[in-house]
């Protein structure tokens, strides 16, 4: 075991608290209170909240409590939730963690994943911290707070659904919501150590959140466990009531592919090599199939995830920019820049090669069933700007976004520095529930999911 | 072979940023202008490497789509 596993007075995970809470161990107002008070404690030196809701929390949750005295059973009914702040709630403004005034995001209503987790019963316990307009960096000369990884505090903790992965890993609410256009689901999920998931395109709704790249913009579940996710994906999926998951998988013949060999370089961390073995050989221990898989045109389609992305990203922006430049984030306006430079040629090309690869795909789906590879092959590293820093030749979560296929990000391991190290398990389009039944299959047989920093650990 | 661009290139590259920045209205700071022309570079290198993508001719939206609908009606 890598961490401590203890966090006084809230559920360890998402799951045991709807059970806890079903069976009246534990009232909604109580657990409420709970992830308030580690809030005080924790956050001033973490950045996860920028805006709390601790007033309409607690009236949720005791409505809450009244539903589940009279025999309620929302899939969420009493838990506390937070959501990464570019999704609108209709407590609170949308901020964005941007100066840049854009009225039509501060109308307060919900996000339609907002009010799917309202309608099974969730507590909204806040917004948290994201890059500005899930692109830039954290910018200590704005107003929001900076975010700091619990696991080290000099380190990143990523994004841009920062936040989101600083309040699973310290315990500050029991899920919350991210969205991932790049890898910023992901990407937090490895440098925090929690799991998260990327489902298939168009299967969560992304109405309500502030658009990056609309053709790539997906809202996903993170949370401590795959299995906690499973609870929160049936929700965001207005999954039938009676849907029920199995609590053990059979993985006897499971085709899975590791794809490592070309992505690793001299500098990859030994811990990031060692975690899609371990994880290769925990899996071929209980019967699957493991061999060695290329993803077809790797370099190309992260090419094609980019260029669509800055172009998508600029057109959502220009008048803005036009009017506001100097009010963006210095790294947000230079990111989005480059979207200025991307031709309808270019955009036209990235997206006949997202088709080529999206059926590409099809085939090496044909032959496994599931694939495993790193998320960044480093730990966080110390925080620097994105696109001035050289980490993002270590990150592998653009080329998912070039496509439409689901991706669970789970931990995979440590580091020397005990940081957390991240895999990515992914299966063809619409296998989210094969995805989020592999991963806990995986997690019953390692506890890297279970380490808790000692930075919040009582 | 050296890849780097030539004084004339990098005039027209620089020209060819200032005339987009015009086009969208975006006035950008002089001391940010070289960061913005390196953005520029960026976009033209995926752009190449994209334009080096074989086998497109072979790629039709259209018969995938056509695909798929026969798929549904079980007629493929």
């Amino acid at each position: 075991m890598n961490g401590q596993r203890v966090l006084n007075h809230v559920p360890w995970t998402l799951a045991d608290a709807v059970g806890r809470l079903r069976r009246r161990e534990l009232s909604s107002v109580e657990l409420t209170r709970a992830y308030l008070d580690r809030i005080d404690r924790f956050d001033g030196r973490l950045g996860a909240y920028v805006t709390r809701l601790d007033d309409d929390a607690l009236a949720a949750a005791d409505t809450a409590d009244r539903a589940l005295d009279a025999g309620g059973r929302g899939r969420l009914l009493g838990v506390p939730i937070a959501i990464k702040d570019i999704i609108a709630t209709r407590e609170a403004n949308t901020w964005s963690n941007s100066e840049v005034d854009r009225p039509e995001w501060t109308a307060r209503r919900d996000a339609q994943a907002v009010a799917r987790l309202r309608s099974a019963g969730a507590v909204i316990l806040g917004k948290l911290t994201t890059n500005e307009y899930a692109l830039g960096g954290p910018d200590p000369g704005k107003r929001f707070p900076v975010p700091h990884n619990p696991w080290n505090v000099g380190r990143t903790a990523g994004g841009s659904s920062s936040g989101s992965a600083i309040a699973v890993a310290a315990g500050l609410c029991a899920g919350a919501l991210g969205t991932d256009t790049g890898g910023s689901v992901r990407v937090p999920c490895a440098f925090n150590g929690v799991t998260g998931l990327l489902p298939t395109f168009g299967r969560v709704p992304a109405d309500g959140v502030v658009p990056l790249a609309w053709s790539m913009d997906r809202v996903g579940p993170m949370a401590r466990t795959a299995q906690d996710c499973a609870v929160l994906t049936d929700v965001l999926t207005a999954a039938p009531a009676g849907t029920e998951r199995p609590s053990t998988y059979d993985l006897t013949g499971l085709r899975v592919g590791i794809v490592n060999a070309t992505l690793a370089t001299t500098d990859t961390d030994p811990a990031a090599v060692a975690a899609m073995d371990t994880a290769g050989a925990v899996l071929a221990g209980r019967g699957a199939q493991v061999s060695a898989v290329t993803l077809p045109r790797y370099d190309q389609t992260v090419a094609a995830a980019v260029l669509s992305l800055f172009g998508e990203a600029f057109d959502a922006h220009r008048d803005l920019l036009a009017d506001h430049w100097g009010e963006y984030g210095r790294e947000t306006r230079l990111a989005l820049v480059r979207g200025a430079f991307v031709s309808a040629a270019d955009y036209t090309r990235a997206q006949r090669v997202r088709a080529l690869v999206q059926r590409e795909l099809a085939d090496v789906f044909a032959r496994v069933d599931v694939l495993i590879m790193p998320t960044v092959t480093i730990g966080a590293p110390e925080r620097a700007g994105l696109f001035e820093s050289d980490v993002l030749r270590h990150v592998h979560t653009f080329y998912w976004n070039a496509v439409s296929n689901p991706v669970l990000a789970a931990p995979g391991g440590f580091t020397a520095e005990r940081m957390p190290i991240g895999l990515q398990f992914v299966a063809a389009p619409f296998q989210d529930d094969l995805l989020l039944a592999v991963g806990q299959a995986f997690q019953s047989m390692s506890d890297h999911h279970l380490a808790v920093p000692a930075e919040v650990a009582v | 072979m050296n890849n780097d661009p030539t004084p004339a290139e990098q005039t027209t590259a620089t020209h060819e940023v200032v005339l987009t920045l015009r086009r969208y209205r975006i006035a950008v700071p002089d001391a940010e202008l070289s960061h913005v022309i390196a953005a520029h570079g960026f976009v033209r290198g995926l752009a190449d490497l994209l334009a080096a993508v074989p086998d497109l001719a072979l790629v039709g939206l259209g018969d995938e789509l056509g695909d798929r609908r026969a798929r549904a009606q079980g007629t493929a």
